[in-house]
């Protein structure tokens, strides 16, 4: 026994080392797929109210930047409704204020929440985006982040005033993809260089030219054409190189996309997922619902 | 001032400088173009490095774990920063062991410093603490030794900014010191 406590003392440090590191791999497992939310985020009120603070001061910095940005986004947007502006609505007799209501509705899938990056990093492996907005402006797990530029990333913490998405920037990230030939294929980072992801499983028919723009297909959580990037090189028969449209180092702006419809897509590829399941179960009897 | 409370005021200061600072200098710097990876310099080891020689142990450990774990919290890497930390606590006190020619544990409170150990000494000891915990973060966060190469080529870049770092702060907040150990 006296035996035992010795050699315990003699080793102690290292027990207690043995003890803290099984302590940091149980966090680092316990967090090691996406989805699972680990209690040691940027989203966490101190962390946020730090973060943000630093955003704060750091962004006046940039508010040349932000106004370029914001004026050519205006400009695209603009050019895409087509509408002209009359020169003067008072002198134009012919104006009438009459108010068009859409009477289809159900046209708008997406709802855009603005949010300013308040902490964002290129240099890990798997990289996050820290939001100030949360779960009381609407955010919720899975929604899609876009900027004016392109595709960012996915909502995976949500705090009520903070919220964390993973960035495109990540190797657990798939993006589904569609080239302008139609063809899909997933995209993916391969955890080196901030600007340039990988497109795999093209068709070897599709072909696919340099400076070819590459968009969102719409199957993930993301809106449909939405840029991802520009084709710069050909791997192999069946994968590309893309440069990434939005820079990750400048990214100030972003919106959280809350798609409507995606909570009733969701249901209803379950209750087709079980549908199917309860067929292959032959046994089974099927109880009608009360 | 007393030493708990400089080393707390300590603690503050290098956490602050590394999160709101250091952490933000990938972001704006395009030199990833050239092939050469993106890293972070990251000195908040610093912490422990300059600890009196006589810190217990299981304190360093504890250190480490703690500011680890905070940097985890604002970098959303959970986990990662505190093993490399609670690994550098570990080895602290060996590594200090190879360049006091005394027992360490007879020298008391003395701090390990550059102008208290020598540029050579000092230089030395900076190196192997940085290189340690930082070729172990990048392995822990890589999680494969595949791209083996790849981490080590990272490890060299961020340790040389990394010490380079905190020779500047030594260098400016060190106490001049003619005493040599």
């Amino acid at each position: 026994m006296r035996n035992l406590v010795s050699l315990l003392t003699h080793f102690r440090a290292f027990i207690l080392f043995i003890f803290f590191e099984i302590i940091c791999f149980s966090i680092i497992l316990s967090n090691n797929s996406y989805q699972q939310s680990s209690y040691y985020n940027s989203s966490r009120a101190i962390a946020g109210k730090l973060l943000s603070r630093k955003a704060k001061w750091v962004s006046y910095i940039h508010l040349h930047e932000i106004n370029d940005s914001l004026v050519r986004e205006n400009a695209v947007l603009k050019q895409k409704l087509g509408i002209s502006i009359p020169a003067n609505p008072l002198l134009d007799t012919s104006y009438k204020k009459v108010v068009v209501e859409d009477s289809v509705r159900q046209t708008t899938n997406y709802q855009y929440l603005p949010a300013k990056v308040i902490n964002n990093s290129i240099d890990k492996k798997t990289n996050y985006i820290t939001l100030d907005i949360g779960s009381n402006q609407g955010v919720k797990n899975g929604m899609a982040v876009i900027s004016a530029s392109g595709v960012v990333g996915k909502i995976t913490h949500v705090s009520p005033i903070y919220s964390v998405a993973i960035s495109v920037l990540s190797e657990k990230m798939k993006i589904s993809a569609r080239t302008p030939d139609g063809s899909e294929g997933p995209v993916k980072w391969d955890g080196k260089d901030p600007d340039l992801v990988t497109l795999t499983g093209i068709d070897q028919s599709s072909k696919i030219k340099p400076l070819d723009t590459i968009y969102t297909s719409g199957f993930s959580a993301f809106p449909e054409k939405v840029m991802i990037g520009r084709a710069v090189k050909v791997l192999g028969n069946t994968s590309y190189l893309i440069w990434l449209s939005t820079n990750f180092r400048k990214l100030q702006y972003v919106y959280v996309v809350k798609n409507e419809t995606l909570i009733e897509r969701t249901i209803f590829e379950q209750a087709v997922e079980d549908s199917i399941k309860l067929d292959n179960e032959p046994n089974r009897k099927h109880e009608p619902a009360h | 001032m007393s030493q708990p409370i400089k080393f707390i005021l300590n603690f503050i200061v290098i956490m602050l400088i590394q999160l709101l600072m250091l952490d933000d200098m990938t972001i704006k710097s395009s030199i990833t173009l050239f092939g050469i990876p993106a890293f972070i310099p990251m000195v908040y080891p610093l912490i422990l490095l300059v600890l009196p020689v006589n810190t217990p142990h299981w304190l360093t450990m504890l250190l480490g774990f703690i500011m680890g774990i905070i940097i985890d919290m604002f970098n959303n890497t959970p986990g990662m920063h505190a093993a490399a930390g609670v690994l550098l606590g570990f080895v602290r006190p060996t590594i200090l062991n190879l360049f006091f020619q005394q027992n360490i544990k007879e020298l008391g409170t003395t701090t390990p410093g550059l102008y208290r150990m020598g540029f050579t000494s000092f230089m030395l000891y900076a190196a192997m603490c940085i290189g340690i915990h930082h070729l172990s973060y990048y392995l822990i966060q890589d999680w494969s030794i595949k791209n083996i190469l790849w981490i080590s080529f990272k490890t060299l870049l961020s340790s040389v900014i990394s010490i380079l770092l905190i020779l500047i702060s030594q260098l400016i907040f060190a106490k001049r010191e003619t005493k040599r150990i």
